[in-house]
Order: C-alpha cells, then structure tokens, then sequence
C-alpha cells in the first residue's frame, strides 16, 4: 500500500518536471520576432527619410509664416484700424506660442539621481511632477514655458506611455532617465521664488532628482511645432 | 517505468496546454526547472548508491524548487542577479551528481562482469 502511494507521488513530481521543461521548450520555439539587420536597416533609412521630409516642412512653414505676414504688414498699412488689429494678432500668437519668443527668465535642468548612489532604488519622473511643475510656473506667472525645447501650448497635454518608459508632449518623446531642461519666461524673481519656496521641488518622484535652476536674461524658446485645433469649437453668437 | 510514463505525460500536457506564463516569470521557471532536475539527479545517484528515500527527494524536488524562486524573487528586488547564483550551483551540482552515477554504474558494470 505504501509502495503504491510513493509511486503514486513520484509520478506526479515527474509529471510536473516533464510539464516544466515541455512548457519552457515550447516557449523558447517561438521567441519573440527579432528584426533582422535587413529590417534594421530599412527602418533606420525610413527614420532618415521622414527627418528629412520634416525639416523641409519646418522650412516651408516659416516661409508661409514670413509671406502671411508681410500681407499682413502690407495690409495694417493702409489704416489705423488695420494696424491695432495686427498688433492684435501678434500679440495672441505671442500667448499661443505660434512664433519664436524670447524674454527674461529661468532655465532649470532635473537629473536623475545615479543608481549606482541610490541602492535603495531610484524613481522616475511621470508626468504627473511635469505638470506640477508647470502649474508652479504658471502660477508664477510664467507666460511661456518649454520641456526640452518643446513648447507647452494651450492645447498641449503631457502623458506618460509605455510604463512611463518615455512622456509624450505634443507627441514628442522626452525620457524621464536623462536630463530634462525645462524654460520659462516671465518675472525672473517670481518664479525663482516659486521653486525655491521650501518643499516645493520635493513633489512625488522630483525627491530623486538633482533640480538646479538660474534666472536668465535671455530665454528662447521656440515655437508650437503642431497646428492648433479647431474642429468642435465654435464662436458662441 | 513509472518514472518514464509520468515524464510522458507531463511533457505531452505540456506541450499540449495552451496557457501561457507572463514573460516576468520566464526566469523563475527557468530556476525552477534547474532545481528540479538537480533533485531529480541527486535521487538517481541515491538510488544507485541504495540511500534513496522518496520523503527526501520529493521534499528536495518542490523545497530546492521554491527557494530558488523565493532567492531569485528576492535578488530581483534588491537588484542582485541571484538567478546567476541559482544557476551556477545547480548547474555545478548537476555535473556531481553525473560524476558520482558514472561512478557508480561503472562500479556495478564491473561487478557483474567479474561475478560471470
């Protein structure tokens, strides 16, 4: 009887090996589909491709842009009235960020931390302290800001994708695990005020990263690289 | 013999069984399988050499088993590659285990030739 029931167990523990090493045979068969250099190759030429492709639109937009504005010009000439409306213009294309702008400000870098200093582990930025941060600014009177040289607009949204892996801002991809430059004008005092108030830089996963910023008398930051959306707003008569 | 029909069954459940582990997992199973062939040759050689005894090699089978992925679990927390650790030891255990059955069924093999 007992003979029967270690039996009985020694054949279960080899169904179980038999099981282990056919699961993971089976799983090692079809591997993941790795490109091949062929593959590599084509889509880093395609990458080449669309880079050039995009700069050449860059180009052709601010062509656009100096042409529409000499109409402009062109047209504010002729009247008093024109003229007001044209400063008009420039001005909300200042606050929407469709040109280049640049002014007093401050510029800040965040780095994270080493790994290699941090045995217990190292957080990283979401987009959670990206838009603390920016609410900060802007709360400070920040009337332009920028994220690695992206300009925040009023229709940008910041996100997180891919297990926060990379953030998305107007679909550019920035990495929270290298150094993120973030700029702003405005009242250089004000805002350096704001993120030197006691505890203000320690939000979430910022604890982790070396924060220094500067005020600068001269900020560039460059325009909103995507054309604004219009599609559902309407102008309530 | 009951040994080999359990091993049938449980290679074709497995490769019949359409459930897959999540690809985290894929190095605990690894270390887990490494654990128990370990046991598995440790009873092979126990069995020759006439110590075998099943409480044992079955304790060994699921416990060496269940430390493995409880160390391997535990390194990945701490960032330590401990699955390494896993593999070098049962892989060296493994390759002991062998020396002392070659031993063992070339000991026996010359036995019976010199009793004919």
């Amino acid at each position: 009887m007992k003979k029967i029931k270690t039996q009985l167990v020694l054949t279960l523990v080899f169904v179980i090996l038999g099981f282990l090493v056919a699961y993971q045979y089976k799983q090692l068969k079809d591997p993941v589909k790795q490109l091949t250099v062929q593959e590599t190759e084509d889509l880093l030429q395609e990458i080449d491709l669309l880079k050039v492709e995009k700069e050449n639109l860059i180009s052709h937009n601010s062509e656009l842009q100096t042409s529409l504005k000499s109409y402009e010009e062109n047209a504010a000439s002729t009247g008093s009235m024109n003229k007001t409306l044209k400063e008009q213009l420039d001005n909300s294309r200042l606050i929407l960020g469709m040109v280049d702008v640049k002014g007093p400000g401050i510029s800040m870098t965040l780095t994270p931390a080493s790994t290699v200093l941090s045995p217990t582990g190292v957080e990283y930025l979401t987009d959670v302290e990206l838009v603390y941060i920016l609410n900060e600014l802007n709360y400070a009177g920040a009337e332009a800001v920028s994220i690695n040289d992206i300009r925040v607009s009023i229709q940008t949204g910041i996100k997180s994708s891919s297990n926060n892996s990379y953030i998305l801002i107007n679909d550019e991809k920035i990495s929270p695990r290298e150094t993120i430059t973030i700029k702003a004008i405005g009242d250089k005092d004000k805002l350096i005020g704001a993120l030197s108030f006691n505890g203000a830089m320690d939000y979430n996963a910022l604890a982790y990263y070396d924060i220094r910023f500067q005020p600068e008398d001269a900020v560039k930051i460059s325009k909103y690289s995507k054309p604004f959306s219009t599609a559902f707003v309407k102008e309530e008569e | 013999m009951i040994v080999v029909i359990g091993l049938l069954i449980g290679i074709i459940l497995g490769l019949a069984m359409n459930f897959s582990i999540p690809d985290i997992y894929s190095t605990y199973l690894t270390v887990a399988i490494l654990a128990c062939l370990d046991s598995v040759f440790g009873a092979l050689k126990a069995y020759l050499g006439h110590t075998f005894d099943s409480i044992v090699f079955i304790s060994g089978f699921f416990g060496n088993a269940l430390i493995a992925v409880a160390l391997t679990f535990l390194g990945d927390k701490l960032g330590i590659p401990m699955y390494l650790a896993a593999v070098i030891v049962f892989g060296g255990r493994l390759f002991n285990n062998f020396a002392v059955i070659r031993r063992l069924v070339i000991e026996r093999y010359f036995r019976r030739k010199k009793n004919d």
